[in-house]
Order: C-alpha cells, then sequence, then structure tokens
C-alpha cells in the first residue's frame, strides 16, 4: 500500500463526492488519529478523543499505526495495521494532548500523574509546598505531591485568553505572555520553599519569569521540576517544537539554566524514566527532541 | 566664631538649629530666597541675621560673606553647588562646607553618575542608556527590546530635574497592555524632549534605567575627601499621600533609628551601602581633581541585581533626611565641620543616639506638589505651646516671615514636624497629636501623611525589604550578584552590561 511507502510522522482524512471518509495514519504513528460514532449513521474521525466526547460522539478506538480506513454508506473497510510496534510522540503525554484526552489508549491524565510520581521518586527534593504551572502540569504537580507526600498549592491563577506560550513567536511576546497568564496566589507561596512543577522547558522565559515571580511574591527556596526530559532538538515530524538556537536546555547545562532563571535546583526527568512514566516500551516512542540530532525515520 | 548659611528650607532651619546648639556658640547668619522664620529666629538669637537673595549668585553670596566677616559657610541646597558658590567662596579664601560645581555633578547629572560608576566598576549600579531626543530612545528600544530584554521594564527620567518632569515608571509585562505601554513611552519622551529644550548644553536629554524594585533610603555622609562617614539611615516618603500613593514630592517625611540602620535594613547593607557611597565620592575626586568637603549622600534601594543600589546621589544633606540625621547627632556639628575644612574627619569620632527613634513629617498646602499656585500665599498659624507640649519640633520649610510679622505659605512643603521616641509608632503618633496646631487663617487645607513611622507602614517596607533581600542573596550565593546574563533565543548567551560598556567607549575611540 501507498502509506506504507511515505515516511514521516502524519495522518490524513479525505472527503470524496462519493460520500467516502478515507482516513489513515502513517506507519509510525507519531501523531495519534482516533475514531467514532454517532447513532447509526455517522462515523467520524478526529485528532484527539476529547474532540470526539465534547461533540457527543462515542469513541470507538484508534486508528492504528498505517492503517487507512475507508467510511462509505455502505461499508467501513481497510487494511492490515503495520506490524511495527509504532513510534510514539512522547511530547503528547508531556504537553500537546489534552488532560481528557486518550493517546494510544493511555488516559493522558493517568499518564501524566505517574510522570509527577516518578519525577518524585526520581529527583525528591526538601519543600513545602509543590505548586505546578497550569494548566499542563497541574497534574503532574499533583502526582508529585501524592507519591511525595508534599501538600499541593494552587500556586498561580491565569488571566486571560489561554494562549499556549510554547507556540508564540516572538521573544518579546513570550516575555509579556507569561505575565498575562499567570498571576500568583500569594498565600500559596510565601514563606515556604516550594518544588515549581512544570512540563518541559522551551525557551526558558516563561520559567524565568515565574520563578521570580514566586520570589517576589515570597517564595524561599524554589526548586523546578520538570515532567520531561531537557528539549535539545527541533522535532524532525514537525511538532511545533523551535530550532535547536531557541531551546535553553541546548545551550545551558542543569546548573546554568537554574542560575539563569533563579531556581535554587532544576531537574528534568530523564528519557527513561519518562518511557517509564508512560509506560510504553522504549521502541514504542519516539523521544527525537530529547535527544541530540534525531532524524526522522 | 562666625557662620553663614545658604538656604531657606526645613533642612537649612534644621542645620541653623544644630549650629545654635553648638558648643563654640557661634554668631549665625544666613542667605536665603525665602525669610524662613524659623532661621530668622535663630540667626537673631545668636547675634546674626537672615538676609534674602539669590542663593545661586555667586556675587551676592560673596559679597554677605565677607560683608559680614564670617569664618565659615555651610551650604544647604544642590543649586548654590550646581552654580558654583563653593568655588567662588574658596577663590576668597572663606571656607565652605559644601560640594564644588565639578563634584556636585554627582548630583546634577544622573547620566555623568551611571557613567562613572560603570567607567569605575562601582558596585550599585543600574543599568542605563542615554539619548538625545525622543525619536533616538523611541527607535532604540523599538529595535533592541527583543534582544535586550531589561528594555522592557524601564524608568524614564530627565537627565537633569527639568521643569516639574519627573520620573516616569514603565512595566511592561502584560501583554494586552504591551502596545499602551509602547505608546506611554514614545508619548513621555516628547513630552520630555520638549521640556528639556531649554537645558540646550545638555547634549543627553533623556535617560532611560532599568525598573528596580525594593525598599528604598538614604544614606547622608560627612566627608573631607579623604575619610567618608557614614550616618544614620534615613528613609523618606516620596509621594504625596498615604501608603504611597499620589504624585512625586521633594519628601513628606521620612524615619530613622534608633540604630545606624534601619528596621527593615541590616547593618550589612549598610556597610556596603558605605562603601557604594565611598566608592563614588573617590571616583568623582579622581575624575576632577577636586576635593570634596561636604556633605554626601546616596539615595538607595535594595535591589534583586546588586543588593543595595544607587539610585541617584545628593551633594547635599536631604530634605527632609537631614532633619533625623541631624537630630540623631551627638557630636558637636562645629567640630564636625572643623574637621572637614582641616581635612581630619579621619580623626573625628562622629556620635548619635542609639536610644531614640525619629520621625519627620511634611505639613504642606493643598495643591501642593502639582498646583503649587494654588498652596501659595495663606497665612499660617501655629499653636507652639501644643506642639512643644507633645515633645515635637517644627522646622520652617517653605514658609515667608513678612514685616508684619505674619508666616505666609511659599507653595511648596511648609514645614516639618519632628518626634523623638524608643521606636517610631509612639514618635509618629506624638505628631500625629499635634498636627492640628497648624493651620491656615483663611481656612484653605494642609495635609501630612500620618502612616510615616506607623507599624503598618513598616511592616510593608520589611516585607519588601526581605522579599528582595532573599532574591539578591540568592544572586551572592550563585556567584551573579551585580550580572546581567541573559539567554536570548537564536542569540544564546549576551551581558546587556558588555554592550553598554562598548555603547559609552565606542564614540571615543572613534
Amino acid at each position: 500500500m501507498l502509506i506504507n511507502k511515505i515516511g514521516g510522522g502524519y495522518s490524513f482524512v479525505a472527503l470524496t463526492h462519493k460520500q467516502e471518509l478515507i482516513s489513515g495514519r502513517n506507519p509510525l504513528g507519531v501523531k495519534p488519529l482516533e475514531t467514532g460514532s454517532v447513532g447509526f449513521d455517522i462515523a467520524a474521525v478526529a485528532s484527539e478523543t476529547c474532540a470526539l466526547d465534547v461533540m457527543g460522539i462515542d469513541h470507538t478506538g484508534p486508528v492504528e499505526t498505517g492503517e487507512v480506513i475507508i467510511f462509505t454508506p455502505e461499508e467501513i473497510r481497510g487494511n492490515a495495521p503495520a506490524s511495527d510496534a509504532g513510534n510514539f510522540c512522547s511530547y503528547e503525554y508531556v504537553y500537546l494532548a489534552r488532560l481528557d484526552s486518550k493517546v494510544n489508549t493511555l488516559p493522558v491524565a493517568r499518564v501524566r500523574n505517574s510522570i509527577g510520581r516518578e519525577l518524585a521518586r526520581a529527583h525528591p527534593v526538601k519543600a513545602d509546598v509543590v505548586v505546578g504551572v497550569p494548566e499542563t502540569a497541574l497534574p503532574i504537580a499533583n502526582g508529585y505531591s501524592q507519591e511525595s507526600g508534599l501538600p499541593q498549592e494552587l500556586g498561580f491563577v491565569r488571566t486571560g485568553e489561554n494562549i499556549r506560550a510554547t507556540l508564540e513567536p516572538t521573544q518579546k511576546e513570550r516575555l509579556v505572555g507569561v505575565q498575562l497568564k499567570l498571576n500568583p496566589v500569594r498565600s500559596a507561596v510565601e514563606g515556604n520553599d516550594v518544588v515549581l512543577v512544570d512540563d518541559s522547558v522551551v525557551r526558558g522565559n516563561t520559567l524565568r519569569n515565574t520563578v521570580l515571580n514566586l520570589k517576589r511574591n515570597g517564595a524561599h527556596q524554589v526548586h523546578v521540576r520538570i515532567g520531561s526530559p531537557a528539549l535539545l532538538s527541533p522535532c524532525p515530524y514537525g511538532v511545533e517544537i523551535p530550532s535547536r538556537e531557541e531551546l535553553v536546555s541546548s545551550s545551558l547545562n542543569e546548573k546554568e539554566l537554574a542560575n539563569h532563571v533563579g531556581a535554587d535546583s532544576i531537574s528534568f526527568l530523564t528519557v527513561e524514566e519518562l518511557q517509564h512514566a508512560i509506560g510504553l516500551p522504549k521502541q514504542s516512542l519516539c523521544m527525537r527532541c530529547f535527544e541530540n540530532g534525531g532524524a526522522a525515520r | 566664631m562666625r557662620v553663614m548659611g545658604i538656604g531657606g528650607g526645613a533642612r537649612e532651619h534644621a542645620i541653623a538649629w544644630k549650629l545654635s546648639l553648638s558648643d563654640h556658640k557661634p554668631e549665625i547668619f544666613w542667605i536665603a530666597e525665602n525669610r524662613n522664620p524659623g532661621i530668622h529666629r535663630i540667626c537673631k538669637d545668636n547675634q546674626g541675621e537672615l538676609r534674602t537673595g539669590r542663593t545661586t549668585d555667586p556675587k551676592t553670596i560673596v559679597r554677605s560673606a565677607r560683608g559680614w566677616g564670617v569664618d565659615m559657610v555651610v551650604v544647604g541646597p544642590e543649586e548654590p553647588g550646581f552654580h558654583g558658590i563653593p568655588d567662588a567662596l574658596e577663590k576668597e579664601g572663606i571656607q565652605c562646607i559644601g560640594a564644588s560645581q565639578d563634584l556636585s555633578i554627582i548630583e546634577r547629572s544622573k547620566v555623568d553618575l551611571r557613567r562613572l560608576q560603570w567607567e569605575n566598576n562601582l558596585p550599585g549600579k543600574l543599568l542605563f542608556r542615554t539619548f538625545k531626543n525622543a525619536r533616538e530612545a523611541s527607535d532604540y528600544i523599538r529595535k533592541n527590546i527583543d534582544t535586550q530584554p531589561w528594555l522592557q521594564n524601564i524608568v524614564i527620567k530627565p537627565a537633569r530635574q527639568s521643569g516639574g518632569k519627573g520620573v516616569k515608571l514603565v512595566e511592561d509585562r502584560l501583554a494586552y497592555l504591551h502596545d499602551d505601554k509602547a505608546r506611554f513611552k514614545e508619548t513621555y519622551f516628547d513630552s520630555l524632549q520638549s521640556s528639556m529644550a531649554a537645558y540646550s548644553h545638555i547634549e543627553d536629554k533623556i535617560l532611560v534605567e532599568e525598573k528596580a524594585w525594593g525598599p528604598e533610603y538614604s544614606l547622608q555622609c560627612f566627608t573631607d575627601g579623604r575619610t567618608v562617614l557614614g550616618t544614620p539611615l534615613v528613609q523618606d516618603n516620596k509621594s504625596a499621600h498615604e501608603f504611597d500613593s499620589g504624585p512625586e514630592t521633594g519628601g513628606m517625611g521620612s524615619i530613622s533609628g534608633p540604630d545606624l540602620a534601619l528596621p527593615f535594613i541590616t547593618s550589612e547593607e549598610y556597610d556596603k551601602s558605605l562603601k557604594i557611597v565611598e566608592g563614588i565620592v573617590e571616583a568623582i575626586q579622581k575624575k576632577t581633581g577636586k576635593s570634596y568637603h561636604g556633605m554626601v549622600g546616596g539615595q538607595m534601594m535594595l535591589t534583586e541585581n546588586e543588593g543595595p543600589t544607587i539610585i541617584e546621589m545628593y551633594s547635599r544633606l536631604g530634605d527632609p533626611e537631614a532633619l533625623n540625621m541631624l537630630a540623631m547627632l551627638k557630636t558637636d556639628i562645629i567640630d564636625i565641620f572643623q574637621a572637614i575644612v582641616e581635612r581630619r574627619l579621619s580623626k573625628l569620632k562622629l556620635e548619635f543616639t542609639n536610644e531614640d527613634a525619629v520621625v519627620v513629617k511634611v505639613v504642606a498646602p493643598n495643591g501642593y506638589p502639582e498646583k503649587k499656585d494654588k498652596a501659595k500665599g495663606h497665612s499660617v498659624q501655629v499653636f507652639e505651646t501644643n506642639i512643644k507640649r507633645n515633645g515635637c519640633y517644627l522646622f520652617w520649610g517653605n514658609a515667608d516671615l513678612q514685616e508684619s510679622g505674619e508666616v505666609v505659605t511659599g507653595g511648596s512643603r511648609l514645614l516639618a514636624l519632628m518626634a523623638m521616641d524608643h521606636t517610631l509608632p509612639p514618635a509618629s503618633a506624638r505628631i500625629e497629636k499635634t498636627a492640628s496646631s497648624i493651620q491656615l487663617t483663611d481656612g484653605w487645607g494642609l495635609y501630612h501623611r500620618s502612616d510615616i513611622g506607623s507599624e503598618q507602614l513598616l511592616a510593608k517596607r520589611r516585607d519588601s525589604a526581605e522579599r528582595v533581600r532573599r532574591l539578591y542573596k540568592y544572586r551572592e550565593e550563585h556567584g551573579t550578584l551585580g550580572r546581567r546574563m541573559e539567554w536570548v533565543p537564536k542569540l544564546g548567551r549576551i551581558d546587556p552590561s558588555q554592550l553598554l560598556l562598548k555603547e559609552m567607549h565606542g564614540p571615543e575611540k572613534a
């Protein structure tokens, strides 16, 4: 089949004049693709299960790796999925996917909790409270709190629209963007040593402003714990991770980064720890952005 | 011995008061632009005279000093120094306590002060950039805001105090206000340019500094050019109204004591602040080849990046900060002045009370500071016995004694009330009890800040000191104190201070 000959990470959906809906997911299965149905007559395809949920569509299962499914008014037919174990994007679990989705049958919320627990086991620190950076890192902070026994506090309230900071274009917007988003809850952090949990570090500006903001609001020590390994490379499959010279971890080591953001310590999950937290075999996960010079397959 | 003072504010009244308490029993003469009722009385009681005249005119000053045959002149405010009064007096062989014209540049030109700090790599500085005009400032910021993130949060200042145009703080951290803030910056640059137009001899008209936050305090010092002796820290309150709201004023009141440092400043921070002021005195003497003899002060702030930091310099005592310091001073002031003149300050032991805290509150007519014409010309009534009964002292400021004996407001800060007690809050309370002893006979209102010296305001200062202290201590522990490293996407690590030094030295080489 044609799909087996086209490399890279992609999914597609097509509508034909014959009322066919054709959907396919590349053999590596980097990006998720899900199917659903409404009653007896409507089939649906979505990039995330939460999209089906909110439309009132029943989730019927993922499009498998290398699978092409054709929905016609008469039938649903497809090829045999690739025998390959797949190469699922691990950043989906860390940051991209919505909390109420399942990705490759794994509930994102459970994975993020497990990432937090792994973080607490592998990178413990003496502190008074755990605070997550909204929204993505809140369930990770929750897992950290449950595993470490440190209470979780809601340390920030978001103001304004939900801008996903990573994807904004310019440095200026990034610098101001974080302030727009996060207003610290002073009583949650004042006088406390804080474990600040975030999902990932891209340019480091969000983190720097956040740490500074906590300290300006009276937090004592701030220990940063990141629920993924340091981002070192752009995504060969087109996920919007910026180029290498925009990734702070590609030029600053952990100690330098801690100094740069004003944190008392900073630790990332290792690639092994992240894989363990997700719970899929290593060969099924794509971790190229966490490695130096990962090329596409 | 005959001493002559210059200046007619509450600070000068306090200097005259201390002179009158000296064991040397000096005869006290004075020149001020207004007939300050307090100074007038002290001069009369001490075989002297208060004469009105232009305090920035060397001829007037020298003529009076020679006419009276004074042994020593003490300069109160900054403007006489800016106009070379000490230089003129010394040329005539008259001893003068006050920074000479060249030295007073540390106060007159905020730009020169910053350059001096950076050229000599002194601690306690802020990033800055100067501009010749509004367009240059706007263009530079627009062009460099991505690569020099400090330009987002800035303080805009006129390079010289001018036409009431003051300091503007612009913090650009909220995305939805970004465009408005950028517009505001440009508008303010424009208005600064027009108000600075009068100072055609000053090339750099607009000063932009990195914005810092933290508690502010003043460290006033005596110096003979060799030794710099620190005095108790004083905190002035610049905002017109309660809890730091309202427009910027010359200072609405100040606190000090009972120790050398303030309740929210550590003795380590005191020592560092003194070193910073010493460094500036040394550097400006080296640069000008002149010897500094007089008073010098640092208006300081604890900041995240540097710890103790110079916001501005005084080439004189502060007003009203002088009142606090002089009230705590136990050493005879004439002994200090003589030691300065004879350059033997290192042998003098400067003593201050360590039992009393001092609160000063300024009383101003409604209309100050923005509508001074409305605040001017009101007749003042004072119930002195009531002030004394509460153990308070009155120092006249911008008031004018008429031939009729009536005292009239000048439109600026009318007077200052001072009280001492074991701690600040009871001293503050004493002044509150007596504030109604001053009234304007025509019913026009007076105001003062009741919060100065209160437990509540102290708690606020302590809180901000502790928060900023934690941040600069972090830098101290991590070896980044005073450093300005930035990591900018695509550019990597940049050091805005290196950029600044390069820009400072660039034109000189070319």
